[in-house]
């Protein structure tokens, strides 16, 4: 096995209920050699390590919990499909991040040719008004608050182009470095520096357009 | 570094990315004596941390069990061929409903044009005439056939088939002259037209034909064909008036 390979640590970031959860990080590259080798039990094991860094980026870049889901199956069938032209010097994390954004820009492209599932008649947003209104009733003002903020940078971050939305994403919310981000995006890294600066602009006078508009 | 330059890094600041060596420091520096600055820095930092909301929810272990399981049972599936994966797929599926589609349409124009080439029946209609004049006998089944006069009198004869719909004006003006002087001989005005219209034609005259010479020795007739094609003018008149026919050896 590669030492290279040997380095890569889980990109399991939470713990499932019971919080009985084995360390993937030393098995993980044994696993992605068997599963090269079209082991599907030893790519189970690849999935379990890396599904909620998956469906958490999938969610973040898709913006509901079912756009999200079919994203991460797609993810993982892709990665197996094209385990076999992974090389192992290469960054797990960044390959299988590079799949889920493409993954993630296919579905979008969809969703614009479909008109489908929209933020309109996304069933996330009517939990979230339901928050808000139970936050409302039961005078938590800070819950509410709280479920408006995060309702208005959904809503901005649905309202940023494609790829600015990705950079930032990955940068400001993954935690990516901007060479890391530029290498899963395909670009250069001062293209990237300034994607992710034109979106915190948008960002900051979106929300701050939008909270004075709640305000009054 | 002056403000505009602080301004311009603070989003990198606030987020902490600023690569260039010793601009955080000097950023940092430029904040706490610039008040401007730092409530533009407060700013940012409320707006860093606003997106820092965009949490995904907790996934429980049915979703990725489901996940999985999906995953798996996809992966575990047979290949299918390359036949199944041309014709088996959605679009492959499709393809075939409009080949079937297709075919059906190709079938049924043939059948048409078989059935249509089979059975050109002439809609045949003989102007009644009484005892006099010619006879007309019109066919639509071709834009060539138009009328075919047959001349002297007859008896009644009615409809050989279903009315069709009247022909344009231009054909008729086309087939019926003006004015039509009297002859003795039935002549078909259209070699080409269709056997059975031309056996009218014939039946019809070979009818009246012992009726002509003592009829026509009595009447003269005239047609005049107005503009509107179904207005005809049919003017019979005596050939005694006048100069006594029997009488005139140019007969």
């Amino acid at each position: 096995m590669p030492s290279e390979v040997a380095g890569i640590a889980c990109m399991t970031d939470k713990l499932p209920p019971g919080g009985a959860f084995e360390d993937h990080g030393a098995t993980l590259p044994a696993h992605i050699e068997r599963a090269r080798a079209g082991d599907a039990a030893a790519f189970e094991q690849v999935m379990v390590c890396t599904q909620h860094k998956v469906a958490a980026t999938a969610w973040r870049l898709l913006g509901n919990r079912e756009d999200a889901r079919d994203a991460a199956q797609e993810v993982f069938l892709r990665a197996f499909k094209y385990l076999k032209s992974y090389r192992p010097e290469q960054d797990f994390h960044g390959w299988l991040y590079r799949i889920t954004v493409n993954v993630c820009r296919d579905i979008l492209r969809r969703r614009g040719q479909a008109g489908a599932r929209t933020l309109a008649n996304d069933p996330e947003r009517g939990e979230l008004s339901a928050l808000e209104a139970l936050a409302g009733e039961s005078d938590t003002e800070e819950a509410a608050v709280l479920a408006q903020q995060r309702a208005i940078v959904r809503r901005a971050l649905h309202a940023l182009p494609e790829k600015e939305r990705t950079a930032l994403v990955l940068r400001d919310l993954e935690g990516l470095s901007t060479d890391e981000v530029a290498r899963v995006m395909g670009s250069r890294p001062a293209t990237v520096r300034s994607q992710v600066s034109t979106a915190r602009g948008k960002i900051k006078v979106f929300c701050e357009r939008f909270l004075r508009e709640k305000r009054v | 570094m002056n403000c505009e330059e602080v301004k311009a890094n603070l989003s990198s600041y606030v987020a902490g990315d600023i690569e260039v060596a010793g601009a955080r420091e000097t950023v940092g520096a430029h904040l706490l004596h610039c008040e401007a600055c730092r409530a533009l820095a407060a700013e940012w930092e409320a707006s860093h941390r606003l997106l820092q909301l965009h949490q995904p929810p907790e996934f429980d272990a049915a979703f990725f069990d489901a996940l999985r399981r999906d995953v798996l049972r996809q992966i575990s599936e047979p290949r299918p061929s390359l036949f199944a994966r041309l014709f088996g797929q959605p679009f492959g599926q499709q393809a075939l409903t409009y080949a079937a589609a297709f075919s059906l349409l190709v079938c049924a124009a043939l059948f048409a044009a078989h059935f249509l080439r089979r059975s050109p029946t002439p809609a045949v209609e003989v102007a009644n005439k009484e005892n006099v004049g010619p006879v007309e006998v019109q066919t639509n089944d071709t834009p060539e056939s138009g009328s075919h006069t047959v001349e002297g009198p007859t008896k009644n004869v009615e409809s050989l088939a279903p009315q069709p719909p009247p022909p344009s004006a231009a054909r008729r003006r086309r087939a019926r002259p003006a004015f039509n002087a009297s002859r003795r001989e039935a002549r078909v005005e259209h070699p080409t037209a269709p056997p059975e219209t031309r056996d009218v034609a014939e039946q019809v005259a070979r009818a009246s034909n012992a009726e002509t010479a003592v009829a026509e020795r009595e009447m003269f007739r005239i047609e005049l064909q107005t503009s509107d094609p179904n207005v005809r003018i049919i003017w019979l008149t005596p050939r005694t008036t006048g100069v006594d026919s029997s009488n005139n050896p140019n007969r």
